[in-house]
């Protein structure tokens, strides 16, 4: 060891000594992991209240025997509140794959059709972004000279922003033939990237093997090692959850011929797939299974289909234990695993075969809603879900929380969110970590989408006033590596255009130096101004440029200002308020806690200048200290306040005259409220931190937004 | 995430006994922590977040080395939001009392270290490779299989980590042979 490399041991180990952690910390653990719960009950409750409702509204065709309700019924039915399976890809009996909207069983998009149709098709969902046109993989049983073999197709979709989707169709064979038999379903691993099936008898194997190949739309490589798992001839592939990631676990699930449930536990590094366990017998107790599903949330939630004392029924079962359990015993006459499917997520599960296809969908409790059929002809169901954070792995700060393993009805009383996706005050720019979408009542359009393989991820977001859904400019802050650069994206009579990034004198100082931090990006008032802060350690600007048609194109005199902070002003900036009579108001927070506004003056040629004054430092009416603010009064006062206080955070409406005090859902004591931001809206406000955005009613009614890194509204 | 068979059969997983998992692992997290991030409320985010990610899968028997898992847990977590640092520097030092934030025992001992100035301006990936290696004592293997990289990721990060320090500190007049306690321009401005 050389001397630089004692100096930095020497370094490190005297800078960790100092580190005492506080005797508080595990209180925060706790709070996080509370709160993760909350999240996961936040998606169970709408759907669970609504799916209750449908089941008294709708008749219980079961019973009856007469016809089950189908999609056309169910407009304002369970599926459309529930978040993580509002669309499915299907296929019908021509083969034609499409995404459908279960709200109303409208087709979103259409992929293509699968060749050999009328056989029982496969079908699964590659994950993908939620915003876009996910990728679809299907596939049909064929005879190939060399022997049977499983015609598998991705259909690859990509949505460029302000174009229409693309699509690629890919077909490979699986397995590539010599295999005397072949299963009769196959499974997509969780990044889709590859799939499982089932072949034989291959040599030295009097069963089947299970062979892991990647699929038509993967970058995995051909050669890899795979592991002898062998398994009754006949049994067929179920699912395929967890992760794929260094650190995880997934599991790969099989039906053999006399209906035991098999589980395979796997691990990939990159190269090779390792199975970790010997394959586990389910302890579900009503065998034969016909059918099995994860939740593909990892709380341990799975669908059985099996006969039960009752006739044939689909349970949710988590734990061991059934939750709850559904009679389908009128809509599938005969449960072969070759022809029929479970698919799931979330609280909903699709039911297929080649009779059809239904939604069954629970209220995370157990207690299932009365079936739903798809559209006719519909012979293939697959849920689109989300993706989901698995764990430690290298996240990005807009990707949902891993589901934590909550019991049923835990933590409902604390959830205030009741309709995640009901009205909002829209239209809104909302930002995750890589990418920014318009928002409004009836769609989502994408202003901007940053690679996912790449560095760059989204920080900050801001909407140019005067901006509506139709003609917008926002402004978007992204890093990679500490270089920060702002792109603005523009919305022209209905069309989202290419993002543009600022160049040269209206560039970032971040976009080369990564030692320049931007601490807040927001428009004036009248939005011919963009500005925002860079600060290096011990110094900070504000930065102003005049915009009109771009940056640079205002019609002031200051199209590129750079106005040194003074003392004091040392926490971010929030906002501008017109103050009247020429003067504008730059808000900001300050680390100290209070809030300080600083007094700019526009000139008769509307130059910005300084005239002369101090930041002033305002302290928090309402006690503990200020992380973000909206709104002003007449003294440029704000009129809400998120505060961060000893009892957790707190949202204030009115905080100098009646302080009201305002819940927030999903906040709890332990939560660092990093990068907060409100915005005031139509007498609410839009709340972002910790990785989520709410939307706040004037009646005080907290409207979850989902994950976000960023929110502002169009106005 | 999601085995949902395993997660059938391993019933009776004893939450309380999560606390003993915390208690014999916090600290070292909380040092590795600040290592990475510098800031101490950060330190103590990334830790607690770290920890409740653990959490969902140790108690689905899913951790077999706890330590481990919440080792690349909190450089995962560190690394991410050294990417968003300048999000993280609006609300640094908001928060004060004895009740938030680790405790630093010397907080004046940290400017007066050149060397460790020269650590927080390493580049995210070469400051955790530098970490790993000499402040865990991490083989280059092991510090791969924690940075979900490669070791020659690993080799040439470090080395490159360790070349910009010898960089800084000759520029910054304490020398790889001088005193690197006393102050230097280490840490400057632009």
């Amino acid at each position: 060891m050389d001397r630089v490399e004692q100096l930095v041991r020497d370094s490190l180990r005297t800078r960790a000594e100092d580190v005492e952690p506080t005797p508080h910390l595990y209180r925060g653990v706790q709070d996080r992991i509370a709160r993760r719960r909350r999240r996961t009950i936040a998606t169970w409750v709408p759907a669970g209240a609504v799916a209750l409702g449908v089941a008294v509204v709708l008749p219980s065709v079961l019973d009856t025997g007469t016809q089950v309700p189908s999609i056309e019924d169910y407009a304002d039915g369970p599926v459309s509140a529930a978040p993580t399976s509002t669309r499915a890809v299907t296929v019908d009996r021509d083969g034609v794959v499409a995404l459908v909207d279960l709200t109303d069983g409208s087709v979103l998009h259409e992929y293509g059709s699968l060749d050999g149709a009328g056989v029982p098709p496969l079908l699964d969902v590659a994950p993908t972004d939620v915003d876009a046109v996910p990728d679809a993989i299907a596939g049909t049983p064929q005879d190939r000279v060399d022997g049977p073999t499983l015609a598998i197709t991705a259909f690859t979709v990509t949505c460029p922003p302000g174009s229409a989707c693309a699509g690629e169709t890919t077909t490979s064979f699986e397995p590539e033939g010599g295999a005397p038999e072949v299963g009769a379903r196959f499974a997509v691993s969780p990044d889709g990237a590859w799939t499982a099936t089932l072949a034989g008898p291959m040599q030295d194997a009097d069963g089947w093997t299970l062979q892991l190949r990647p699929t038509p739309r993967s970058d995995a490589p051909e050669l890899f090692r795979e592991p002898a798992v062998v398994v009754p001839a006949g049994s067929v592939v179920q699912d395929w959850s967890g992760t794929l990631e260094p650190d995880g676990t997934s599991e790969v699930t099989v039906v053999t011929p006399d209906g035991q449930l098999l589980g395979f536990p796997l691990t990939y590094d990159g190269d090779t797939f390792t199975w970790t366990d010997e394959a586990v017998l389910s302890p579900v107790d009503r065998e034969p299974v016909a059918a099995y599903a994860s939740s593909h949330l990892g709380d341990g939630t799975g669908y059985v289909l099996s006969t039960g004392d009752a006739g044939l029924e689909v349970q949710a079962v988590r734990g061991g234990r059934t939750l709850g359990a559904v009679d389908v015993d009128a809509l599938v006459g005969d449960p072969q695993a070759e022809t029929v499917a479970l698919d799931a997520w979330g609280d909903t599960a699709t039911l297929s075969s080649p009779d059809g296809s239904w939604l069954l969908t629970h209220d995370g409790q157990g207690d299932f809603a009365d079936p739903v059929a798809l559209p006719d002809g519909t012979v293939r169901a697959a849920l689109v879900g989300r993706e989901v954070d698995d764990g430690p792995d290298d996240a990005s700060p807009d990707e949902p929380g891993e589901a934590s393993p909550a019991e049923p009805g835990e933590g409902l009383d604390d959830v205030i969110v009741e309709e995640p996706t009901a009205a909002f005050a829209g239209p809104i720019v909302q930002a995750g970590a890589r990418s920014v979408v318009l928002r409004t009542d009836a769609e989502e359009r994408i202003l901007l989408a940053l690679p996912p393989e790449g560095e760059s991820t989204v920080v900050e977001v801001g909407v140019r006033p005067g901006s509506s859904a139709d003609d917008l400019t926002a402004v978007v802050a992204t890093t990679a590596e500490g270089f920060t650069d702002l792109r603005w994206v523009e919305v022209v009579d209905g069309q989202v255009q290419d993002p543009v990034v600022l160049e040269g004198a209206y560039a970032s100082a971040g976009v080369g130096d990564a030692s320049v931090t931007l601490r807040g990006l927001t428009w004036s008032p009248a939005g011919d101004r963009l500005l925002w802060v860079e600060a290096t350690p011990g110094d900070a600007t504000l930065r102003a440029i005049g915009w009109d048609d771009g940056p640079g194109t205002g019609d002031t005199a200051t199209d590129n200002v750079a106005l040194g902070l003074p003392t004091g002003l040392d926490g971010s900036l929030v906002d501008v308020v017109d103050a009247g009579g020429g003067r504008l108001v730059a808000r900001f927070t300050s680390t100290g806690g209070a809030w300080s506004r600083w007094v700019l003056e526009v000139q008769g040629d509307g130059a910005l200048a300084v005239p002369g004054t101090e930041a002033e430092p305002v302290p928090s009416p309402v006690g503990g200290a200020v992380v973000a603010l909206t709104g002003a009064d007449d003294e440029s006062r704000p009129t809400w306040l998120l505060i961060a206080a000893a009892d957790g955070p707190r949202l204030v409406r009115d905080p100098f005259t009646t302080a009201e005090r305002v819940a927030l859902p999903d906040l709890a004591s332990g939560d660092g409220l990093t990068a907060a931001r409100l915005s005031e809206v139509d007498g609410g406000v839009l709340v972002q931190t910790a990785g989520l955005a709410w939307s706040v009613g004037a009646d005080g009614q907290v409207t979850g937004l989902g994950d976000a890194v960023d929110v502002d509204p169009v106005r | 995430v999601g085995t949902n068979v395993l997660a059938m059969v391993r019933l009776g997983v004893d939450e309380g006994a999560f606390a003993a998992v915390f208690s014999a692992h916090h600290r070292p997290a909380v040092r590795l922590a600040y290592l990475l991030v510098s800031d101490p409320d950060q330190a103590e985010d990334v830790v607690s977040e770290a920890f409740a990610k653990v959490y969902v899968r140790w108690k689905k028997g899913e951790v077999r080395d706890v330590g481990a898992y919440v080792r690349r847990a909190v450089v995962n977590e560190a690394n991410s939001r050294l990417r968003r640092r300048y999000l993280e520097r609006r609300v640094a030092g908001e928060r004060s009392g004895d009740d938030r934030g680790v405790r630093l025992v010397d907080e004046d001992a940290a400017d007066r270290d050149a060397v460790w100035r020269g650590i927080e301006r390493l580049p995210a990936k070469q400051r955790a490779a530098v970490v790993l290696r000499y402040y865990e004592d991490l083989s280059e293997a092991e510090a791969a299989e924690v940075l979900g990289c490669s070791v020659g990721t690993v080799k040439s990060n470090t080395s490159r980590g360790l070349a910009k320090l010898q960089e800084l500190l000759v520029a910054g007049g304490a020398g790889p042979g001088g005193n690197a306690g006393t102050p230097t321009s280490l840490g400057g401005g632009r």
